[in-house]
């Protein structure tokens, strides 16, 4: 065991959380942002734009990670743009993870958020508004702060999914060591592999991290209130 | 002479012979079926310790593997359980033209624990009772799973062993479940399974279609030439040694 910890490799760990504190940020800002829409607007087709937010949540991960990888491909339309304006495909890359951990975290995040948008008092906004607040002063001063903590709550379980993703991972960032195996990637390799004891001492480390990040983010959390 | 050109002249001559020696090692990433793990796992750090070479490797299913690379998957060179795969990359023009080579071939054993409750000693055995749960990998795109199909519907067996049997994902998982003991036995890859804790029983090959082991240079790699010395490592007799003590049948055409 203390020989598999000298010789651990970090850099999955280190690539997963990096990868999934970016798809998280990426989840929060959108996540609220699609939560406000769905909540405060009124729109055709909204009930279905919900329903396709959460469908990653629903498809067996190999499918929807062959669906990604036709979507996102070099051949695809939507892989060209990525190329022609990054100059580098987004395929097998570790951008290809944040997006797998973030289609995964977007719905947990709109879901929660938006029935915390719903459930407020809205008399409460309307009550800024006849003091002459914008759109955006109402929902800055008084939707967020109401909503807070569902989106503290919402955040921190996007996190976790998007820590854990591994099957759409795999299918289109792929399992390149060293460039875009995550923690979870490798931990499947490394038993696939029969390497035993690297996939335990990976599944320890990752569960002490992913522990100690979330008490800690639960605890900030309950203390400021 | 000024100071700052004689100490950039001792450096040049001092550093240009050690930095051609100790040349930092090239990195070529290799797409292999997961039944070459052990052994491809071997051959890259020998390779490695003999050139400066780094392999770098992903082990998966070659279906999967197959279809990353037709999405522009960054891999060098692919190595698949079967040449279906191969062909389909070729007709893609995705293969750099000469580099296809089947060197090996696959064997299926019986694999079952050593304290497994119902011991068998040949494939007839899966149809007996007793034996309630048989895993293979997925017929559909494992060519281990394939394989295994064939053999059992050559023996007549097939009707009799369909209903216990377990798909795995790929040939690595349907071993893990005879290794962790959920199966009563699995057709696996001899070369997964050379543990200590179970016996393989070989299959006979005459009973399926050969398990052709092959692999190709893609024509993406920017790193040909260390792909070419990969290969023809991999076919010297240190290569085949390896691959034999594996479980790999090798021949002296390849």
């Amino acid at each position: 065991m203390l020989t598999a910890l000298s010789t651990i490799d970090w850099f999955p760990i280190q690539l997963s959380f990096q990868v999934s504190t970016l798809a998280t940020a990426i989840a929060l800002v959108f996540g609220v942002s699609l939560a406000w829409v769905l909540a405060r607007r009124r729109f055709w087709g909204k009930e279905w734009l919900d329903a396709a937010i959460t469908l990653p949540l629903v498809l067996p991960p190999t499918v929807l990670g062959y669906y990604l990888l036709v979507v996102l491909g070099q051949r695809s339309f939507l892989g060209r743009a990525h190329e022609w304006f990054w100059g580098s495909p987004l395929t097998f890359t570790p951008a290809a993870a944040v997006v797998a951990a973030t289609i995964h975290a977007l719905p947990l995040m709109v879901k929660s958020v938006r029935a915390t948008f719903e459930s407020l008092d809205q008399r409460i906004e309307d009550a800024a508004r006849t003091l002459g607040a914008s759109e955006l002063r109402v929902f800055l001063t008084v939707t967020l702060p109401l909503a807070r903590r569902s989106i503290e709550a919402a955040t921190a379980l996007a996190f976790a999914r998007a820590l854990g993703d591994f099957g759409v991972t795999l299918m289109i960032a792929g399992n390149i060591p060293g460039k875009t195996q995550t923690a979870s990637v490798a931990i499947y390799d490394a038993v696939q592999a029969g390497r035993e004891q690297d996939a335990l001492v990976l599944v320890l480390i990752v569960s002490a991290l992913a522990l100690a990040f979330l008490y800690t983010t639960n605890k900030l959390s309950t203390t400021r209130v | 002479m000024p100071l700052w050109v004689a100490l950039c002249l001792s450096a040049a001559c001092t550093q240009n012979p050690v930095l051609k020696v100790a040349a930092p090692p090239v990195t070529i990433y290799l797409g292999a079926a997961s039944d070459l793990t052990p052994a491809f796992t071997e051959i890259g750090s020998r390779l490695g310790s003999t050139r400066p070479i780094k392999v770098v490797f992903t082990f998966g299913s070659s279906g999967l593997l197959s279809r990353q690379i037709e999405q522009g998957a960054p891999f060098d060179l692919f190595a698949s359980a079967s040449a279906a795969f191969v062909d389909r990359l070729e007709s893609l023009e995705l293969v750099l033209k000469g580099s296809r080579r089947t060197f090996a071939q696959g064997r299926l054993v019986v694999w079952q624990r050593q304290d497994a409750a119902v011991p068998i000693k040949s494939l007839d055995d899966l149809a007996t009772p007793a034996i309630r749960r048989v895993a293979i990998a997925n017929p559909e795109h494992a060519p281990y799973g394939l394989a295994a199909r064939q053999a059992l519907q050559s023996k007549q067996l097939w009707e009799a062993v369909k209903e216990k049997i377990i798909f795995g994902e790929n040939v690595a998982q349907a071993f893990q479940f005879a290794q962790t003991g959920n199966v009563d036995a699995a057709i696996v890859a001899q070369s997964l399974a050379t543990r200590p804790e179970g016996r393989a029983i070989p299959v006979d090959p005459a009973a399926h279609a050969p398990i052709d082991q092959t692999l190709c240079i893609l024509r993406r790699s920017q790193q040909p030439e260390a792909c070419r010395q990969f290969v023809e490592f991999l076919l010297s007799a240190d290569g085949r040694a390896i691959l034999q003590r594996y479980g790999f049948v090798v021949e002296r055409k390849y």
